[in-house]
């Protein structure tokens, strides 16, 4: 709400014909006195946002005039990956003398606290990274402004057909993008160790025919071998309460974890959702093809990328450790056919956005348009075979890194055809993954039958998804 | 320097009991560092958590008052807030009689007359020079059901050792034996305290025909159980707000079956960020620290004794 100064000399002349009556009526004048009071407090918000608003436009009028502004950028990528955002942020600021970008890297599990506590001390960075899992609770907390009106105002930068509609899902309040994504990848694909499959001999997934999940058990079966501390697992991929869930596990059986895109409603006790879970439960108590807890912590990282696993349930931004630390040939196939006779995967990202106390917001759009543009995501994310961009335009120089695993063109089909953003975005999603997933560790360790774990589940997270509905309610989602 | 004398004989000689002003403010001076930190990063932070306590505070927006609605919920519906503080309470029960009897014990048998003496209470006592972290990250290897050393150990007595912190039924007791690790702190306090017994009561002792046991029991022990006591309070104040071994081990799990007040505490203020339910759950844990260790005082006039006390 702008205030006038016409506005403001009405605030102060009722606030003077209150204290004027005062020497009237005891009573009434009370009133008037405490009712002036709200008044004068009002008109002093009203004033403060405007001196606010001046420094804002003041700050900006600045730079206009030749100032070199400074924004602060915090991202969470791993530390190998922090000489090529440098490498940005130099030819950046070379390119715009007048803004000079101050990147700053966060380890990721502390990005999130340390942001939330900048927020609470008033000292968000200009910018920011923000994983699709902690996105709504930045959007409906306002810590993040609408970038819809610099996409609006921007046709060159925003192709809305250029960008995979999957990735801007989380990233929407009442219509309007909050965050602009730079990834997207599906989750539920298969990464395969050749040497494993070579040595067994066994067709790798999906080159003899299209694999369904049973074929997918029978390799992991035939794929096992050893004992102790030489085991080879044959799949490593059990599923947990996460956000992959649904799309990943229960989607080709029938079955939802979450039933809404609110996330307040469960069905995981469904009689769809123990037949699934029970069935990959098995993998592990049963065939014993998956390395359990206590078997994988023998091991100081994941079993896949130390040889000892054959296949595993992958992301496409997972390859980066694998070709990092697997000294075996592997490669990627399409995930496997469900019971229903479809392939089914979650797909996730990450995208940057622009903070609500920023005084540089259009040297951040600046920045944003430049980093998130084609060239930005294929210098920092596809040609360094990092990852799946977000962007289509961005997938031939990511197909062509020499860093990208030889079937990567997988990740795009999946994404086109089947891979879908229906994880747990919701702002408690985290915390309905956290109360459901010790519960569903008693299955996987055989303490309680599943179908006992999923009831339990499902009165666990009642009270966590009720949660999500004033969200919901906020973000336009329910009336 | 003659100037100055004749200033100071001006002077009014202090009063008995007295002090200067001139005193007074070098006083003031010197523990104002201390004042500055404490007021800044101990007072006004209890006294904001107090007040943090009855609202609610995801920190992206400013609090809103609740009044008892954050105990409300610790108590009315909250399973978790139970199921920490059951396996807090198992902990401590466990942990803290277990710590001071092996620190006793280590405490007795270095206070003996043994070569290299010296080298041996230096052993003990480094371990507990190791905290953190870095324990955690060593003990998660000790315990390795594959690879670790216990399980190795155990094997060489055709043992099968446990799967550890990877079941519901040992990862408690793990973390228990774990906690082992600092007695050698214990161990010096205990060693104090032996020293402190005077030899000739155990010569009379002698004389009467006592044993080893009975010297133990009825010399040895009374005496240092103001020793006993301190270590007590301290372990069990320690013990309640356990957290780092917790954290960087098992995370609460499996199942939850390490899930202690303080972790869910931390992930309520820093995972969820209900910075308001958080600070209740820490009143909460203060409040039952603070009764607990009043009745340890209550009971402590039965069975401490204070050298030269009179009952």
């Amino acid at each position: 709400m702008s205030m006038t100064r016409r506005k403001l000399l009405g605030y102060l002349g009722i606030g003077s014909a209150g204290i004027a009556l005062a020497a009237c009526q005891p009573k009434v004048v009370e009133k008037i006195v405490k009712e002036t009071v709200v008044v004068e407090k009002e008109v002093e918000k009203e004033v403060e946002k405007i001196v606010k608003e001046t420094v804002v436009v003041e700050k900006e009028v600045a730079a206009a005039a030749g100032e070199v502004v400074e924004i602060r950028c915090t991202h969470s990528w791993p530390a190998e990956l922090w000489p090529r955002q440098e490498q940005f942020d130099d030819t950046f600021n070379e390119e715009h003398p007048n803004i000079k970008v101050i990147g700053e890297n966060v380890v990721w599990g502390d990005y999130v606290p340390k942001l939330t506590a900048a927020a609470a001390a008033g000292a968000m960075p200009d910018l920011m990274y923000c994983q699709y899992a902690w996105a709504q609770k930045f959007i409906v907390n306002r810590a993040v402004i609408s970038l819809q009106p610099y996409l609006n105002n921007d046709p060159e930068f925003w192709g809305e057909d250029d960008f995979n509609p999957e990735s801007l899902k989380t990233y929407r309040f009442k219509g309007d993008l909050y965050f602009v994504p730079y990834d997207e990848g599906p989750t539920n694909m298969i990464y395969y160790n050749i040497r494993l499959f070579d040595e067994v001999g066994y067709p790798y997934p999906n080159s003899d025919k299209d694999w369904t999940y049973e074929d997918l058990l029978m390799a992991a079966k035939e794929l096992t071998s050893g004992e102790g501390t030489s085991k080879v697992w044959g799949w490593n991929g059990i599923p947990s309460m996460g956000g992959d869930l649904n799309m990943d596990f229960l989607a080709t059986w029938g079955a939802r974890f979450w039933v809404d895109p609110c996330e307040t409603k469960s069905e995981i006790n469904s009689k769809e959702a123990v037949e699934c879970l029970t069935w990959w439960a098995a993998f592990r108590l049963e065939h014993k093809v998956s390395p359990t807890p206590a078997e994988a912590g023998t091991i100081p990282g994941n079993p896949f990328s130390y040889g000892r696993v054959a296949m595993m349930k992958g992301a496409s931004w997972d390859n980066r450790w694998i070709h990092s630390n697997l000294k075996d040939p592997y490669d990627i196939a399409h995930t496997y056919i469900g019971p229903n006779g479809k392939r089914s995967s979650s797909s996730m990202g990450s995208g940057y956005g622009i903070t609500k106390d920023t005084p540089h917001r259009e040297q951040c759009w600046e920045y944003l348009r430049n980093y998130l543009s084609t060239e930005g995501q294929i210098f920092v994310w596809a040609a360094p075979g990092v990852g799946s961009p977000t962007r289509w335009s961005a997938y031939p120089a990511y197909f062509d890194s020499p860093l990208a695993p030889k079937s990567a063109k997988v990740f795009m089909e999946a994404l086109q055809d089947y891979a879908k953003h229906e994880i747990l975005d919701s702002p408690n999603g985290y915390e309905i993954t956290q109360t459901a997933n010790p519960i569903w560790d008693k299955a996987l360790l055989g303490e309680s039958s599943v179908q006992e774990a999923l009831d339990e589940i499902q009165e666990a997270v009642k009270p966590v998804m009720a949660k999500n509905v004033q969200w919901c309610e906020d973000a336009g989602l329910i009336e | 320097m003659g100037a100055a004398r004749a200033v100071m004989a001006e002077r009014e000689p202090p009063r008995p009991g007295s002090i200067s002003r001139h005193e007074e403010i070098e006083f003031f001076l010197f523990i104002m560092p201390w004042m500055i930190g404490f007021i800044c990063f101990s007072a006004i932070p209890i006294v904001a958590s107090l007040v943090l306590s009855a609202a609610d505070w995801p920190m992206l927006q400013p609090p809103t008052w609740v009044g008892f609605g954050n105990y409300a919920e610790i108590f009315g519906r909250d399973p978790l807030f139970r199921k920490s503080l059951v396996n807090t309470v198992y902990y401590v029960f466990i942990s803290v009689p277990a710590g001071i009897v092996v620190a006793l014990a280590l405490g007795i048998l270095l206070n003996q007359k043994v070569i290299a003496r010296p080298f041996f209470r230096t052993c003990f006592y480094v371990p507990s020079l190791v905290t953190g972290v870095s324990v955690a990250v060593l003990w998660s290897w000790l315990l390795n059901p594959q690879f670790g050393l216990i399980n190795h150990f155990l094997s060489l007595f055709g043992i099968q050792g446990a799967e550890w912190l990877y079941n519901t039924k040992t990862a408690m007791p793990a973390m228990i034996v774990m906690s082992l690790w600092g007695v050698g702190g214990s161990m010096v306090i205990y060693l104090a305290g032996l020293q402190g017994i005077p030899e000739q009561y155990y010569e009379a002792a002698e004389i009467d025909g006592a044993g080893t046991w009975k010297k133990f029991q009825h010399i040895t022990v009374p005496m240092i159980t103001p020793t006993i006591f301190f270590t007590l309070v301290m372990g069990v104040i320690g013990s309640f707000q356990t957290f780092t071994q917790f954290f960087v081990m098992t995370n609460g799990g499996p199942a939850n079956a390490t899930l202690t007040y303080v972790l869910y505490l931390y992930r309520n203020a820093f995972e969820y960020f209900r910075m308001g339910y958080a600070a209740a759950l820490a009143w909460l844990l203060f409040i039952i620290i603070l009764i607990v260790t009043i009745l340890q005082f209550w009971g402590a006039g039965h069975w401490v004794y204070y050298e030269g006390e009179l009952r």
